[in-house]
């Protein structure tokens, strides 16, 4: 480097990074000022009391206290973890086996894909209102269908012990981006291996279970991974599903609660009761969760199979 | 040109597009002319444009003034608005919310312009100048006022061998009703309800309890008349199955349209709003229906019922509060407010109003007078206003589910309740810096 280099500018050193971080700023700035902030001064208020107009005061741990001794706190922590429990490892077996039928080379395959696929671009809102009428225990299609097979079918939504059931019913429905992700996958799978594999004489099921898993587990990884964060924070459906006519959110959570998922409970706290210190500590206590599930997955994902080139 | 020249002219272009757009948001110019007045209110349909030709009203006759309405969805949109510091100048509010919101800053106390104006606590209703004030301050004024009284369907009642013009005066007689009323088929099915009861608070009030002691400023919800009542409620649910009445109830239409379950006679007795009326006439006019006070269960007392409503607020932050309160002082004052209760079949909130022609011509209706009668009366009551009402609200209803069920014990429940409401209103008190005064009505009859 000559003398010359060296008396030039900062800037002009450093000519192209600070070009590529102008370039990257607005997505920069957005994240500082939009994502990083807000997070970190959750955290803080977490520490307050804060009602979003009055200025917030310290506590302490006074609202994580108080989180230990709440029934409902533990009540929706329970309600999502039987939803990531059940529902979880039910919705993405559907989401496989769908992908391995779609993977099947039939006639009008594309017809079966876009068929599958479009419950998941379907708005939410509008498919959750016409599943409160699907699982309508008197009118429904569900319990009219089982009516004619002698069944009285059960109270679905309006039902404390069928409610969470219901709600995972709704969830296999839309597996579609699970799916897709899925069928990427099964894709990449090399046709050779399993011409060895039949070769030597593996049928259907020791293929299954012999190529394809081992092969897509890097994709089941990650849709399970997906999966665990967006059951954690699974709220729009149920709130829009469970709310009463009054509306607003209010009422939502039931019947007997059986539905206050953890974001729904996170929800009124900080809206309809305005306590957004107790809401940040739930968000605090929701991340901390996730986060150890998550980094117990990737510790104990020792059956992961990475293909190296 | 280099095509690093691009770079930066790019780069020049891109911030001088983030710059306008923050220039923008800080809305550099000011206009002349009229002060504009942001008005979000809460009706839709025929009762917002009603709403709305009264501010075309105003606008008119007040050329220094434009207020320009808007419907919005009561909600959390409104607190985003004054914590962001651009609030509306006039906005609705349910009543739950007031005392919070109002109690926490997001709204200028009117009890001095109210009193300057002439609308003193006597000018109102009975009980209705305590509505949702909770410290000496007044956070809001009451829009308009509903009612609730009992409402049965006078064919179900005679086909039972009931007389409609002898309605049930005792809880006794309501629980009697409730049965005869209900209609099951041979698997148990619900065809018909008779009664079950949907909001605790008026029940707890007819069995002789009180929810709320506003001079030691506490909750008393498990006081055993409240006990005595939730057990009486619980047992209604329990004697057609609380899960027979949940599918019954899912199947249910909207309440505002034909398919109202009161209407095609599923229920049969059911409490319900003044607002029925003009409901009825309108979705299903051909129903034959009759109305009576909720009955009592207190010897010598007659039943009480509830009165609720929605506030209008001046919020924090607004920049015109005066050219604000010139238009709320207009549409509350006597004549506007006579005129928009009749409009849409709610009870005004001040006694001029409910007096004045615009309004007694609504009165001509029986059933409507009955209710407005019960308001004047001083039969109705307001929910106690506290800075935890919506808590209360929500947990006292879901909680409720768990009894009626049968997962928990009436006097268990509600006293765990109210410990819970306690410190939770006293955690409040203490954030919110409320100091050791009450409200005028607070000490003496205002005990709900």
């Amino acid at each position: 480097m000559s003398v010359k280099d060296e008396r030039k500018s900062f800037l002009a050193r450093h000519r192209a990074e600070a070009i590529g971080l102008a370039f990257a700023s607005p997505w920069l700035i957005g994240l500082t000022v939009f994502g990083l902030y807000p997070i970190l001064a959750s955290f803080y208020y977490s520490l307050c009391r804060y009602n979003i107009v009055r200025p917030p005061r310290l506590v302490g741990l006074q609202n994580y206290e108080l989180l230990m001794q709440d029934p409902l706190f533990w009540k929706s922590l329970w309600n999502t973890f039987y939803l990531v429990l059940f529902g979880l490892p039910l919705q993405l077996g559907c989401a496989l086996l769908c992908a391995l039928l779609l993977n099947a080379r039939v006639k009008g395959q594309s017809v079966f894909r876009t068929l599958m696929y479009l419950p998941a671009v379907m708005p939410v809102v509008a498919t959750s209102i016409l599943w409160v009428w699907v699982l309508n225990p008197e009118y429904g299609l569900f319990n009219t269908i089982l009516g004619y097979l002698g069944v009285r079918g059960p109270g679905w939504l309006a039902d404390p012990a069928w409610s969470k059931p219901a709600l995972i019913l709704v969830g296999i429905w839309s597996l579609g981006n699970t799916m897709i992700i899925f069928l990427a996958g099964l894709q990449q799978v090399p046709h050779a291996l399993y011409e060895a594999a039949t070769v030597d004489g593996a049928g259907p099921w020791h293929r299954f279970r012999a190529v394809t898993i081992p092969m897509i587990s890097p994709v089941i990884l990650f849709n399970l991974i997906m999966g665990i964060i967006g059951s954690f924070q699974y709220f729009t459906q149920v709130y829009v599903m469970t709310a009463t006519i009054e509306g607003g959110g209010r009422g939502a959570g039931g019947p007997e609660f059986s539905t206050l998922v953890y974001p729904l409970y996170l929800y009124q706290n900080a809206f309809v009761y305005f306590r957004m210190g107790y809401a940040s500590a739930m968000a605090w206590i929701l991340f901390v969760l996730v986060a150890m599930i998550i980094i117990f997955i990737f510790k104990t994902s020792g059956w992961v199979h990475y293909e190296r080139d | 040109m280099t095509p690093r020249n691009h770079v930066w002219k790019l780069l020049g272009v891109a911030s001088g597009m983030l710059l306008a757009l923050a220039l923008g948001c800080s809305e550099g110019s000011r206009k002349t002319g009229p002060v504009e007045i942001a008005f979000w209110h809460a009706w839709g349909g025929y009762e917002g444009r009603y709403l709305d030709s009264l501010v075309e009203e105003f606008n008119d006759a007040h050329p220094g003034i434009r207020v320009e309405p808007s419907f919005f969805n009561v909600g959390d949109k409104l607190l985003a608005a004054i914590a962001g510091g651009k609030p509306p100048d006039v906005a609705t509010v349910w009543d739950f919310m007031l005392v919070t919101m109002g109690e926490s800053g997001c709204f200028l106390p009117l009890e001095e312009r109210l009193e300057e104006a002439g609308f003193t606590p006597d000018a109102y209703l009975p009980h209705i100048w305590e509505y949702g004030m909770f410290s000496r301050h007044k956070w809001g004024v009451p829009t308009t006022l509903n009612v609730m009284a009992m409402l049965c369907n006078n064919a179900l009642v005679r086909q039972a061998g009931l007389d409609p013009d002898h309605p049930p005066q005792t809880i006794q007689e309501l629980t009697d009703w409730a049965h005869r009323l209900t209609v099951q088929d041979e698997n148990g099915q619900l065809q018909c309800i008779g009664f079950v009861p949907i909001a605790p608070i008026y029940w707890m009030w007819n069995f002789g309890g009180r929810l709320y002691d506003p001079a030691g400023r506490r909750f008393t919800l498990d006081q055993p008349e409240n006990v005595e009542a939730v057990r009486w409620m619980a047992a209604l649910y329990q004697r057609v199955g609380i899960d027979n009445w949940r599918r019954f109830s899912a199947g249910f239409g909207r309440l505002d349209s034909p398919q109202n379950p009161f209407y095609v006679g599923k229920i049969a007795v059911r409490e319900d709003g003044q607002w029925q009326v003009q409901f009825i006439q309108e979705f299903a006019p051909e129903l034959d229906y009759g109305v009576f006070p909720l009955p009592s269960a207190v010897e010598g007392q007659a039943g009480v019922t509830l009165v609720t409503g929605s506030f209008w607020v001046i919020p924090v932050g607004t920049e015109h509060p005066e050219e604000a309160w010139a238009f709320l002082r207009w549409l509350i004052a006597p004549e506007q407010s006579a005129r928009f209760g009749a409009r849409l079949r709610n009870i005004p909130p001040l006694r001029e109003s409910v007096e004045r022609a615009e309004f007694q011509e609504v009165l001509q209706d029986d059933k409507f007078a009955f209710f407005v009668e019960l308001i004047r009366s001083g039969r109705a009551r307001p929910m106690p206003a506290t800075p935890v009402g919506q808590q209360l609200n929500e947990r006292l209803t879901q909680g409720l589910e768990l009894v009626y069920s049968g997962k928990e014990e009436p006097e268990a429940f509600l006293q765990r309740l109210n410990q819970q409401m306690n410190d939770e209103l006293e955690r409040a008190l203490d954030f919110l810096g409320i100091e050791e005064e009450l409200s005028p009505g607070g000490g003496s009859g205002g005990s709900d």
